[in-house]
């Protein structure tokens, strides 16, 4: 794991877990991903649900007596899991992530509304949401038309990390 | 306030879910004389997708977006939260990194250089609250509100200056000059689960009903945000918050410039509160 955020840092006041608001939902703590991260237990660490509980608040970094990225590590550790294969703690995430960023790479803006209709419409929940989807409907927040950039293979060229510079890896 | 000129960073949501946001944020600049132009050929800055997949893309995308305005010779102006956190954070990333700072900025354009201001900053600075107190015409008289902050706007602190991350105040300041009563109140930047309310809905209504306990137990008859992620999520879920609860939830929500707008006698207001979920026009007729 990329030592960049900080992890070795943790001394395991556990403040950021104290301030998660999801971290009831975790199999595994953050400050306790944070020590098995210093011990190198990285299957431990790939197989937990925690890091796709993270809703990327912010608050541990913030909170953080050692400056420690906390949800950075959370997004390394997602992208080293899915890496590995299926992920079953991830649910519709990956899919969801997948879709806003194919509509941004093909027209360089997203359509909110699209976005959130094609996820219900793969991964269920449409009948669960049709009242709400209706009077966004009604309020015209939903549009049919997804705006599009002016210069498409400007941005379509962002996402091909061979054409941009490799210092931009954070 | 700088003297660089602005250009408006819209965002995607300005198109969708927040229009109105956008809207009442275009309409309060010119009411106040600030020029607004918006960013030409902006693209979308990935919101969490783009952070959760591929922190680099998340740069690069932010990154067109500042070189454009460097381009310029302008300072960005951005009002949803989670682009301002992208393209902050981008800036502070690019200024320390600059082999990845796009060519395309022109020669003598740099990103420490084009700064990215968040809305709520440029309206509470000294000089504009004055101006927007001198102009109040219909005063938010009477209406208790929880200032909403949420997470993007204000953390995690350094590349993020809008405000204190844990006590922020701003908002505060600007609806109070409109004649609003802000409440003290504890969970002003505790997350509503946004992120989530799509992959994982359950979690969102649990966070989100912890918002409107405490809204309840203060009395408060509005939430205030600065954000179209919160204010969709806020919005929209308050029949399963009501559920979840045991007790029935109507809060109005509305985006701290609809209430500016509101109080300096603007028209549209009535058009955009009609594009809520929940009822938010009733409780400014009460102002009357």
């Amino acid at each position: 794991m990329d030592k960049a955020t900080g992890f070795a840092a943790c001394y395991g006041c556990a403040k950021c877990t104290s301030g998660c608001p999801t971290a009831h939902r975790m199999d595994l703590k953050p400050h306790q991903i944070m020590r098995l991260l210093q011990l190198g237990r990285t299957d431990e660490i790939l197989a937990a649900s925690a890091p796709w509980r993270c809703v990327g608040c912010q608050t541990c970094r913030a909170r953080c007596p050692n400056a420690i990225d906390i949800p950075a590590a959370m997004v390394q550790i997602r992208g080293a899991a899915l890496g590995a294969g299926p992920v079953a703690g991830a649910g519709g995430i990956p899919f969801f992530d997948k879709l806003f960023l194919d509509m941004i790479r093909r027209g360089g803006r997203v359509n909110d509304g699209l976005v959130a209709f094609r996820y219900r419409l793969k991964r269920g929940g449409l009948l669960e949401d049709w009242r709400i989807g209706l009077k966004m409907l009604r309020a015209g927040k939903l549009k049919m038309r997804t705006p599009r950039v002016a210069d498409v293979r400007d941005v379509a060229r962002l996402f091909e990390p061979d054409d941009a510079p490799k210092e931009a890896a954070p | 306030m700088t003297d660089r000129e602005l250009r408006f960073f819209p965002g995607c949501a300005m198109d969708g879910a927040g229009a109105e946001y956008g809207r009442s944020t275009v309409a309060v600049l010119e009411a106040l004389g600030v020029p607004v132009r918006v960013l030409d050929d902006w693209n979308c800055c990935g919101a969490t997708a783009a952070r959760h997949e591929d922190p680099a893309l998340a740069v690069r995308l932010s990154g067109r977006n500042l070189a454009l305005a460097a381009r310029e010779g302008c300072d960005l102006l951005v009002n949803c939260a989670a682009c301002y956190n992208n393209l902050a954070y981008s800036r502070e990333y690019l200024a320390a990194h600059p082999a990845a700072w796009p060519a395309a900025a022109g020669d003598g354009a740099r990103p420490e250089s084009t700064g990215v201001r968040h809305l709520l900053t440029v309206l509470t600075a000294d000089a504009v609250l004055e101006r927007i107190s001198e102009r109040v015409v219909q005063p938010l008289a009477g209406l208790r509100l929880a200032c909403y902050y949420g997470c993007l706007l204000v953390r995690p602190g350094g590349y993020t200056d809008v405000d204190d991350p844990e006590n922020p105040h701003r908002m505060d300041d600007l609806l109070r000059v409109c004649g609003a009563e802000p409440v003290d109140w504890s969970y002003k930047t505790d997350c509503c689960g946004g992120s989530a309310s799509l992959t994982d809905n359950p979690a969102a209504v649990e966070l989100m009903a912890r918002l409107f306990d405490s809204c309840l137990q203060q009395d408060v008859g509005a939430l205030v945000t600065a954000c179209p992620l919160c204010h969709v999520n806020l919005d929209a879920w308050q029949g399963k918050v009501s559920a979840l609860l045991g007790r029935e939830v109507r809060l109005p929500i509305y985006y701290f410039t609809e209430l500016v707008a509101y109080a300096l006698g603007l028209p549209g207001v009535d058009r955009w509160l009609s594009a809520h979920i929940t009822d938010a026009r009733a409780p400014l007729r009460k102002c009357r």
